[in-house]
């Protein structure tokens, strides 16, 4: 009897808890999902909503901005670069590099767009470009063809250009101030291989997992469920009216 | 004297906190439950090319019409008559990396929301104004939202209020841990391995 009431209580305590899931062990057994999952992203919560917060606000912070940007050139060996390729491996070979770099082959251009260098936005339809675009013409005047080699890291970048034929490299190197290192973390941008990139999607699926977990723990301690429920419909009504509108 | 809640400093440990803790995580949860479920599909549909579900092209709808002299005496009196002209409800704004010129005409408008957007422009020797629509597709506008892309001020509010929740959400939670979930030294070390490999990508250089 005794028994038979308690698990009664137990159920009607999470009341928007799917009844197949609401027996003593599935609660038990969300709990503790929930709390391991929780603690395991805590850290990712704090950093993805410090940054969220800054790239909502992306026109109008301007803590973004690199913290030192350096440009100077070096000079170029005699015999000239062949290809990108190794222009990037004689700047490794220099500075120690360590990530891979970007290469590209410029035409000659007799005058190069001028791109602001932070918040430019990329046209609708590429990915958004969140925390510091590419360098492109860097204010230099008409040029010939040239080979040039950028690497990308949170904590900074680092490119090389070389105008064929020409005795100098051109280097741009800066480095990054905390808000721009934890937008590309958050963006993803500038992180090469999968392990960061699997943190990412990783959160994105236990974030997932928490708000379901966390809606089906709901209990009696927190409120009614009626305003519980309420809560989350109305939340979902307001997103929905947001995708809804229009310009 | 073992805690039951070891990462809870143990004056806080009151029924009374604890009990304040619990409606404060349960409430800002299930708040921001539509928004972690909204925002954690968008990174995936993001990261993985919206798992090519995404694929088709979206029509665009143009429309032409007469710009009458006394529009085109600024580009703020051309923005509102475009505004009449396409029935927007924003007030448009200028496109990003364009700045309108007066002499030789050269502008460009655009209304946007998450879901679609208009683009007006008109250029010194055109006769008519030409207005394009972008209907975006409901994934884009999803990532759109997620990006706060075209998203009004409402929105932007909204999803900081979220940002917010999830600081108090993870703070509350790390408070709420307790011995039933688990042993205290496996969850600091899931917190503390966390921390460093985010701190490793943070302090990664090129």
């Amino acid at each position: 009897m005794m028994r038979a009431g308690k698990k009664k209580r137990g159920m009607a305590s999470h009341p928007l808890m799917p009844s197949p899931i609401a027996t003593p062990i599935g609660v038990r057994w969300v709990k503790k999902t929930h709390a391991w999952t929780g603690i395991s992203t805590a850290i990712l919560a704090l950093i993805f909503a410090w940054s969220g917060f800054m790239l909502n606000h992306r026109t109008h912070f301007t803590l973004g901005a690199p913290a030192l940007t350096d440009e100077f050139a070096i000079p170029a060996p005699r015999a000239g670069f062949g290809s990108p390729q190794e222009l990037a491996d004689y700047l490794v070979a220099e500075y120690g590099l360590r990530t891979t770099p970007t290469l590209e082959r410029s035409e000659a251009i007799p005058q190069p767009a001028g791109r602001g260098m932070g918040m430019n936005q990329l046209p609708v339809g590429t990915s958004p470009a969140m925390g510091g675009g590419r360098r492109g013409g860097g204010g230099a005047a008409a040029q010939g063809p040239s080979f040039s080699a950028s690497w990308q890291a949170p904590g900074g970048d680092f490119s090389g250009e070389w105008v064929v034929g020409s005795s100098e490299i051109a280097v741009t190197q800066s480095d990054r101030g905390f808000n721009r290192i934890v937008n590309r973390l958050h963006s993803g941008r500038g992180l090469e291989g999968g392990a960061w990139h699997f943190v990412i999607s990783a959160y994105a699926v236990m974030l997932l997992f928490l708000s379901l977990t966390g809606t089906m723990l709901w209990s009696r301690v927190s409120g009614p469920a009626r305003l519980g429920g309420g809560l989350l419909g109305a939340s979902l009504l307001l997103i929905g009216a947001w995708i809804i509108v229009g310009p | 004297m073992v805690k039951a809640h070891p990462f809870m400093p143990g004056s806080w440990q009151t029924p009374t906190f604890l009990k304040w803790l619990r409606r404060t995580h349960a409430w800002l949860g299930l708040a921001g439950a539509v928004a972690g479920v909204l925002f954690s599909i968008t990174t995936l549909f993001m990261e993985y090319d919206d798992f090519g579900l995404n694929d088709e092209a979206v029509p665009n709808e143009v429309m032409e019409f007469a710009v009458p002299e006394s529009a085109l005496v600024s580009w703020d009196d051309f923005r509102a008559y475009a505004r009449e002209q396409v029935g927007a409800r924003r007030s448009g704004a200028s496109p990003r990396n364009f700045t309108p010129s007066d002499d030789p005409i050269n502008y460009q408008v655009r209304f946007n929301s998450p879901g679609d957007a208009i683009d007006v422009r008109f250029q010194e020797g055109d006769d008519v104004a030409q207005a394009t629509r972008t209907n975006r597709s409901f994934i884009d506008t999803l990532n759109r939202l997620h990006r706060a892309e075209g998203g009004p001020l409402g929105w932007r509010i909204l999803s900081d209020a979220y940002t917010g929740a999830l600081v108090v959400l993870a703070l509350t939670g790390v408070l709420m841990w307790s011995r039933l979930h688990g042993h205290r030294l496996l969850g600091i070390g899931l917190f503390t391995g966390m921390f460093a490999f985010a701190m490793y990508f943070m302090t990664l250089t090129p």
